[in-house]
């Protein structure tokens, strides 16, 4: 078998294996933790197969190619930005999920998230425009440097749950892991790609676009076998008294609260409730006595 | 096992990590070709979406071509 005919196989067993995995989350009854995963998932099939009949059966649905090229054209860029930014959401909600029982570093990790994905929307932004740019090679451009954002913040994600598994009870049976290790074989094999078609010729590509389908192949693989397999049950989590993660969590949890205040003086009696001035009329009724007969008994002595 | 795993990762961030050195700043439509976010199925859809072309579908699917 050639490598054009590999190729093709595996793109057609493409859509198939992601139709599986989705089907593997369904059955797991997993939906709503991986709900972004399966919608993922699922709108890629959506959009392949609109894709496929817009082009194969142009003949039947379009007066001409160039009216079917013009659907085509935003139907995939619809929908490849539709599947970056719900494998942002993925990104997310798999770390929501990973550190679900620290809430402080869960709530810390949340706001540095939203901050670097909006300096990355205004980075790309800034960054893909040129002089005498066409709006598509823009948006064309923006798309790739998200793309290639996206794949980064993935990567990070992978290397934060792989180290730090053990302090939030998880194993690598589970299907967090799982989930970011799949994404993380498809952003490097992104990375790499996008770096290959830069520096070699168009044989080369076509040779190794093969492994790239394999490995996006691979992926829904994993993915299937993670929800098909049961996912063993978090551990309970105990920390040493002098882990970095235990410390983190507590600076964490109290950053942003609004302090307590004390009132040093200037305070009219007005501000008083009557209870509280008569709290203090009797505690200090009762000072003065003890402080009275203390001197008494001092006198005597 | 575990050390298996952790070497692994440890390979693909750095492989992602000297990738994206090699990757020019301005994309070209190319590198979006590449992405496995999308079907490698399909060409990537790169001409202007005017009317005035077809970007090849015609010459692939041999349908549509009358003008």
């Amino acid at each position: 078998m050639s490598a054009i005919e590999l190729k093709a196989l595996l793109e057609y067993c493409d859509p198939a294996l992601c139709l599986v995995a989705l089907a593997s989350i369904l059955l797991s009854k997993s939906l709503k933790q991986y709900g972004a995963l399966a919608i993922f998932l699922a709108s890629r099939v959506l959009f392949i197969a609109t894709q496929w009949v817009v082009i194969n059966k142009n003949d039947l649905l379009f007066p001409s190619a160039r009216v079917a090229y013009r659907y085509d054209f935003y139907i995939y860029w619809i929908g490849f930005a539709f599947s970056s930014i719900l494998m942002l959401v993925v990104i997310c909600s798999m770390y929501r999920l990973a550190m679900a029982p620290l809430k402080g570093l869960h709530t810390l990790g949340m706001l540095v998230f939203k901050w670097v994905a909006a300096i990355s929307v205004l980075v790309a932004l800034g960054s893909a425009f040129a002089p005498h740019i066409t709006t598509v090679s823009y948006i064309v451009n923006f798309v790739a440097q998200m793309q290639r954002t996206q794949s980064i913040l993935v990567l990070c994600l992978l290397l934060f749950v792989c180290f730090a598994i053990r302090p939030m009870g998880l194993s690598y049976r589970s299907r967090i892991f799982g989930v970011s290790l799949g994404l993380g074989v498809m952003a490097t094999t992104d990375m790499i790609q996008s770096a290959w078609v830069h520096n070699v010729n168009s044989d080369m590509y076509g040779v190794f676009s093969v492994i790239t389908t394999s490995a996006v192949c691979l992926t829904f693989a994993t993915w299937t076998v993670y929800f098909a397999l049961p996912e063993p049950k978090r551990r309970l989590i105990t920390l040493p008294t002098t882990s970095p993660f235990l410390r983190w969590n507590q600076i964490s949890e109290i950053l942003g609260d609004s302090p307590g205040h004390v009132a040093i003086g200037g305070l009219p009696p007005e501000m008083l409730a009557p209870a509280e001035i008569e709290v203090m009329r009797r505690a200090s009724m009762k000072m003065r006595l003890s402080l009275t007969s203390q001197g008494q008994s001092a006198d005597a002595a | 096992m575990q050390n298996i795993v952790r070497v692994f990762v440890v390979v693909l961030a750095l492989t992602g990590a000297v990738a994206s050195t090699q990757t020019t700043a301005s994309a070209s439509a190319r590198s979006i070709a590449s992405s496995s976010m999308q079907s490698n199925l399909f060409p990537v859809p790169t001409c202007p979406p005017d009317g005035t072309t077809d970007c090849g579908i015609c010459k692939a699917t041999g349908k549509g071509c009358a003008q």
